[in-house]
Formats: structure tokens, C-alpha cells, sequence
């Protein structure tokens, strides 16, 4: 182990610490949003975290762990639902919005071992089964009125007020504890995991990843996640209607704000959330030519931009925010020489003698912890 | 069956005992033998279709044997599967490469390590250097294996590999698609491997390339061993030039 001090790992720069700064103190401005800004506003903040949270659960999903998923809609109406259901039967009414999203992610796990032995497109189908299967049992509940739906009446009782700053403090929360969990998780072990397995889940076995195990907490995390942005989505509109909960729509508005962003970057799911807002924003109203412009927005992003804006942008200038991979620095030689002087570098023989000294001093080869 | 099993779990670090291995009708694998010692380097051989990389598949754990068992270090492994057994030190390559694309060639490796081999911090981070400066990788370790042409390909499943801290090394036609001199290269990383006292296994066509790093060959046909032994015998056995050169329908 003489080389030590020869490389260095660098999980993060001077510019994604800044990042990790500004977006603290962003936070906590937010915070004071209901203080601050109008009730217009407000609202539509509320509605970002949620987007946020949708779109950063479908990364992981999809862009980290390779599981494209076109079902999470089935966790986004079964946690609105459980929560109606649990209010119904006495729960206080904002417990109950929290222990239906949990109760929605605890349910994933019995599906998990099923729909996590699918692959690829078989995953996807057999999640969309899922979802619809989902909407088919909870439209049987007597309660739900069928189609018709029901309300949180429970809710009324806080004035609009309140219940405005309640939700946005709550979603903002939410996200923000959601997207540090997700943050923390993919920059640890399980990060690297659950990518090999994206990536070739075979290769990944072979080097000793526990592929069901790493797969099943992303499950889990998603389905949890998105079980909570439908609790916060039931929180602000307070009326359940199966149709809309259940709706492939929500599948729809996460793979664009992936899609835009950046699949399988950190960032790019927060910019796809806040680009698809804006533009849900600016344009909601116009109505088919709204969802025209979605679709056509994607089409364009998948053909051209097929790593999205963030992706994009790392690819050419290397900037990374909130970096989860590992950069290998060496001292003596930059190992992150553009990709031409590297390609010219590498068919340039390695001096013998240095090779073999190296060789020589490096004895950590065979060695083994146990 | 059970003798032989027995009998070759003695001497061996990893045992493939009275191996059989088919898929559907198709027999692959009909009653291999195989065992390697400590510290050496077998190499096999065989026309296509003897059933090598199926071999190689059962002890990585890939594919459950029909019947027969895999032994590691005297303990029987043929329950555990791919992962498992990369956990326990048997580590391979992978024939046509497979690399995790999104990733950088060291993280690539730090997946490895972590997972396979165990090691944590800045352990790891040792591990995946040490592994890449040997296969020559340094210089390529932030670019995103996707990005990589065949020679680093073929590098990087064998740094992986090493990442994960094995006491087995399979190889499956390593030196495959590449030039001469490009085969050279990996032959020498593989000769410092062996020289660390790494058990290694090696399939591949390049014969000349082979030994020069084995000092055991075994070659295979139709899903037997038909030969096995010093590297110079092996290729001047009668057998073994009937399956490589022809005449099969007289065997």
C-alpha cells in the first residue's frame, strides 16, 4: 500500500458544495413561502414539490436502477386511498395522510418479489397491471362510490388558509426529506449497485451484487414516494377520483420530466420537474394542444437529447451539483484528460520497467479481507 | 458419481465433480471432471461447441449443474449462485464484454469491489487503482465504459474482476477479437497474475497465446475432457488434432 497518497476519489468539487449551500438556503426561504408569497403562489409551489417528488422517484426507478416502471400511478392512488380510508375509520386526518403513503409502500413489498423477477418491458407491462388492478379493487370499496369517489371531508375542518400553508409545508418537507434520502442512498453503496444491475443485471451478479435485495429498497422508496405525492395531491384537491388517481397521466407527466431532464442524472430530475411545471403552468390551459406540446416536446427530447438537458450538459462541460459517482484523481497524471488525448495516450506503450515497479509495488492483488 | 466427487475434492481449490449440464434435450456438459489446484493456471481448449464457457458458466455459478457438484476450498458451493460465489473469491470475464455502459471504468470497478469483494472506503478506492493500473485502465477511469473500444473493454472485465479481491480467475476468451499485439498485452498482465499465485482458468482459441501462460491444458470436445495435462502433450495428442482438424465422424 505504498501508493496512498498517489490518487485521490473525489466524490464531490468546490462547485457542487456551493450547490449543496445554495440549495439549504433555498430551502429555507422556501420555508417561509406561506409569509412571503401570495396564495396563487403558494399553491403553485405546492404543486412543484409535489412534481419534484414524482419526477426525482422515477429516476431512481428508472434512470438509476433500471426499472421502468409505467405503474407507479398504482402507490400515487393507493396512498390517497388508504388515507381516506384511515380518516374515514377515525385516524386524525393529517397522521392519516402519512400512514396511507406508508401503508401503500409497505404494500409494495409483498408485490416486489413478483414484478422485480420481470425485466425490461415485462416490468413495465406487469406494473401497468398492477395500477390497473389497483383502480379495479378500490373502485369494489363501497366507501369510493364507484367511480364517483369521495372526499377528505375531514379536511374542512381547517379553514382554506390554513390548510394552504399545511400543504405547502408539508410538500416541501416531503420533498425535500424524499430527494435527501434518494440523494444519500444512490451516492452510498446502493447507488453503484442498483446502476450495475441497470446496466447488466448477469454482470452484476457476477461481480456479487444482491440483485433482488438492491432493486427491492428502490421498489420500496418509489412506491412510498409516490404513494406520498398522492396523499399531498388528495391534501390540496381533497376530492378522490379513482379515474384521475389511477390515471396512466401520472405515469405520462414523470417519464417527460425524466425524459427532458436527464435520465440518470440527480439534477436533471429536479430541472425536468421544474421545466414540466413551467410549462404545465404557462400552457395547462390551452388544453389538447397542451398535451400536443407534451408529447411533441418529448418526441423531440428522445430523438435529439436523448440524455436530456442535464445529461447534456454533463457530457460537454462535466458539471456535476449534486455528483453521486466517484471521480478518480491522480496527482502526477489527470485521469479525466479529454477523450482524444486519452484514446492517443492509451496506444502509447507504458515504459516496462515503471510498469513492473509498480506491479511490484502494488502486492494487494491477491490479498483478500476475510 | 459420489466417488469421484470425493475422491478430486482432496486436491483441488475449485472441483467441477461428475458435471452434467443440459438444456432441454441438448446435452452440453456430459460427465466433466475438472479440478484446479492452488496457484495454477489451466488453460482450456476445444473446438466450438465442446461446451468451455458452459464449464466456466457452472463453476462462476451461472448455471446449475443437471448433476455433479462444484466444491470451492473442500466445501460444497453448488448451491450458491453467481453472486454468492464471487463473494466467496471466484471472479470471472466475461466472453463478449460486459460492461456496466453508464458507469465510469472506476466505478465500474468500486461495484466490484464493494460488492464482490467486500472492502469499503478508502480499501476500495485502493482496490480499483490497483486493479486499473495493472490492466492499464488509469488513464480511462472517469470516461463511461460505453464509451470504450474493445481492447479496454476486454481490460476493464478483467480489472473488474480482479476488483473484487478473487483467489479464482475465469477467463473466457480474453484475448478474443484482438490483434497480436493487443493480445500480448493482456498476456503479460495475466503471467504477473499467475505470478502472484492467482488460480486461474482460461479459455481461449489463441493456442500459442495460451501457453505461454498455463502450465496445464485440458482441451474439450463434446462436452468431455478429451485431453489433460502439460501444454506440449496435450497439442501433440492424437485426440485433440482429430477434434480440432477433423475426422469426427470416425470418433
Amino acid at each position: 500500500m505504498s501508493k496512498d497518497s498517489s490518487f485521490i476519489v473525489e466524490r464531490s468539487t468546490r462547485l457542487s458544495a456551493a450547490a449543496g449551500i445554495a440549495a439549504a438556503v433555498l430551502v429555507v426561504v422556501l420555508a417561509f413561502g406561506p409569509l412571503l408569497f401570495s396564495a396563487n403562489i403558494v399553491d403553485s409551489l405546492t404543486t412543484l414539490f409535489i412534481y419534484l417528488i414524482l419526477s426525482v422517484m422515477w429516476n431512481a426507478l428508472a434512470g438509476y436502477a433500471g426499472l421502468v416502471s409505467v405503474g407507479q400511478q398504482a402507490f400515487f392512488g393507493l396512498g390517497a386511498y388508504f388515507a381516506i380510508e384511515l380518516s374515514y375509520h377515525g385516524v386524525g386526518v393529517y397522521p392519516a395522510l402519512l400512514l396511507g403513503a406508508l401503508l401503500a409502500g409497505i404494500l409494495s413489498l409483498p408485490i416486489s418479489p413478483l414484478m422485480l423477477r420481470l425485466r425490461g418491458g415485462e416490468f413495465a407491462i406487469g406494473m401497468w397491471v398492477v395500477a390497473e388492478l389497483a383502480h379495479l379493487l378500490v373502485v369494489l370499496d363501497p366507501l369510493i362510490n364507484g367511480e364517483t369517489g369521495a372526499s377528505l371531508i375531514a379536511l374542512n375542518a381547517f379553514s382554506p388558509d390554513h390548510r394552504r400553508a399545511y400543504n405547502y409545508w408539508m410538500a416541501l418537507a416531503t420533498a425535500v426529506m424524499l430527494l435527501t434520502v434518494v440523494f444519500m442512498l444512490l451516492r452510498g453503496r446502493l447507488g453503484a449497485s442498483v446502476q450495475a444491475i441497470r446496466d447488466d443485471e448477469d454482470a452484476a451478479k457476477s461481480v456479487g451484487v444482491r440483485v433482488l435485495a438492491g432493486k427491492r429498497i428502490i421498489f420500496f422508496l418509489a412506491a412510498f414516494g409516490c404513494a406520498l405525492a398522492g396523499t399531498l395531491w388528495l391534501a390540496t384537491s381533497i376530492t378522490f377520483q379513482p379515474n384521475t388517481y389511477f390515471g396512466i397521466q401520472w405515469t405520462a407527466y414523470m417519464i417527460f420530466m425524466v425524459l427532458v431532464g436527464g435520465l440518470g442524472t440527480f439534477e436533471g430530475a429536479i430541472v425536468g420537474g421544474v421545466i414540466f411545471f413551467l410549462i404545465e403552468y404557462m400552457f395547462g390551459a390551452t388544453g389538447v394542444w397542451y398535451l400536443i406540446g407534451l408529447g411533441a416536446t418529448a418526441i423531440v427530447f428522445a430523438l435529439f437529447l436523448p440524455r436530456g438537458l442535464w445529461g447534456t450538459l454533463e457530457d460537454r462541460w462535466r458539471i456535476r451539483l449534486l455528483p453521486v459517482g466517484y471521480s478518480l484523481r491522480m496527482p502526477s497524471a489527470d485521469a479525466d484528460a479529454p477523450d482524444a488525448a486519452a484514446a492517443a495516450r492509451e496506444r502509447r506503450p507504458t515504459p516496462a520497467s515503471l510498469d513492473k515497479h509498480d506491479i511490484a509495488a502494488s502486492n494487494s492483488i491477491p490479498a483478500r479481507p476475510r | 458419481m459420489e466417488e469421484t466427487a470425493a475422491s478430486s475434492v482432496d486436491g483441488g481449490l475449485l472441483v467441477g465433480a461428475g458435471v452434467y449440464k443440459s438444456f432441454g434435450a441438448l446435452s452440453v456438459l456430459d460427465g466433466v471432471n475438472f479440478t484446479l489446484a492452488a496457484n495454477e493456471a489451466v488453460g482450456i481448449v476445444g473446438p466450438n461447441g465442446a461446451g468451455k464457457t458452459t464449464l466456466l458458466n457452472v463453476l462462476a455459478g451461472a448455471y446449475r449443474p443437471t448433476t455433479g457438484a462444484v466444491y470451492f476450498e473442500g466445501a460444497d458451493v453448488t448451491t450458491l449462485d453467481a453472486a454468492q460465489r464471487c463473494r466467496i473469491g471466484i471472479a470471472r470475464s466475461h466472453q463478449i464484454p460486459r460492461p456496466f455502459g453508464g458507469m465510469t471504468v472506476f466505478e465500474n470497478c468500486f461495484v466490484a469491489a464493494t460488492t464482490g469483494g467486500g472492502f469499503a472506503g478508502q480499501h476500495a478506492y485502493q482496490r480499483c487503482a490497483d486493479s486499473l493500473e495493472l490492466c492499464q485502465m488509469l488513464h480511462v477511469a472517469n470516461r463511461r465504459a460505453e464509451t470504450l473500444g474493445l481492447l479496454d473493454r476486454k481490460r476493464l472485465e478483467l480489472a473488474r474482476a480482479l476488483a473484487t479481491g478473487p483467489r479464482v480467475l475465469l477467463l473466457d476468451e480474453i484475448g478474443g477479437g484482438l490483434t497480436d499485439e493487443e493480445a500480448n498485452n493482456l498476456v503479460e498482465t495475466i503471467q504477473v497474475l499467475r505470478d502472484r499465485g492467482l488460480a486461474i482458468v482460461w479459455i481461449e482459441h489463441i493456442v500459442h497465446v495460451l501457453i505461454r501462460v498455463v502450465e496445464r491444458l485440458v482441451c474439450m470436445d463434446a462436452g468431455r475432457i478429451i485431453a489433460d495435462g502439460k501444454p506440449e502433450v496435450v497439442i501433440a495428442d492424437a485426440a485433440v488434432i482429430d477434434a480440432y482438424v477433423g475426422g469426427r465422424g470416425a470418433s
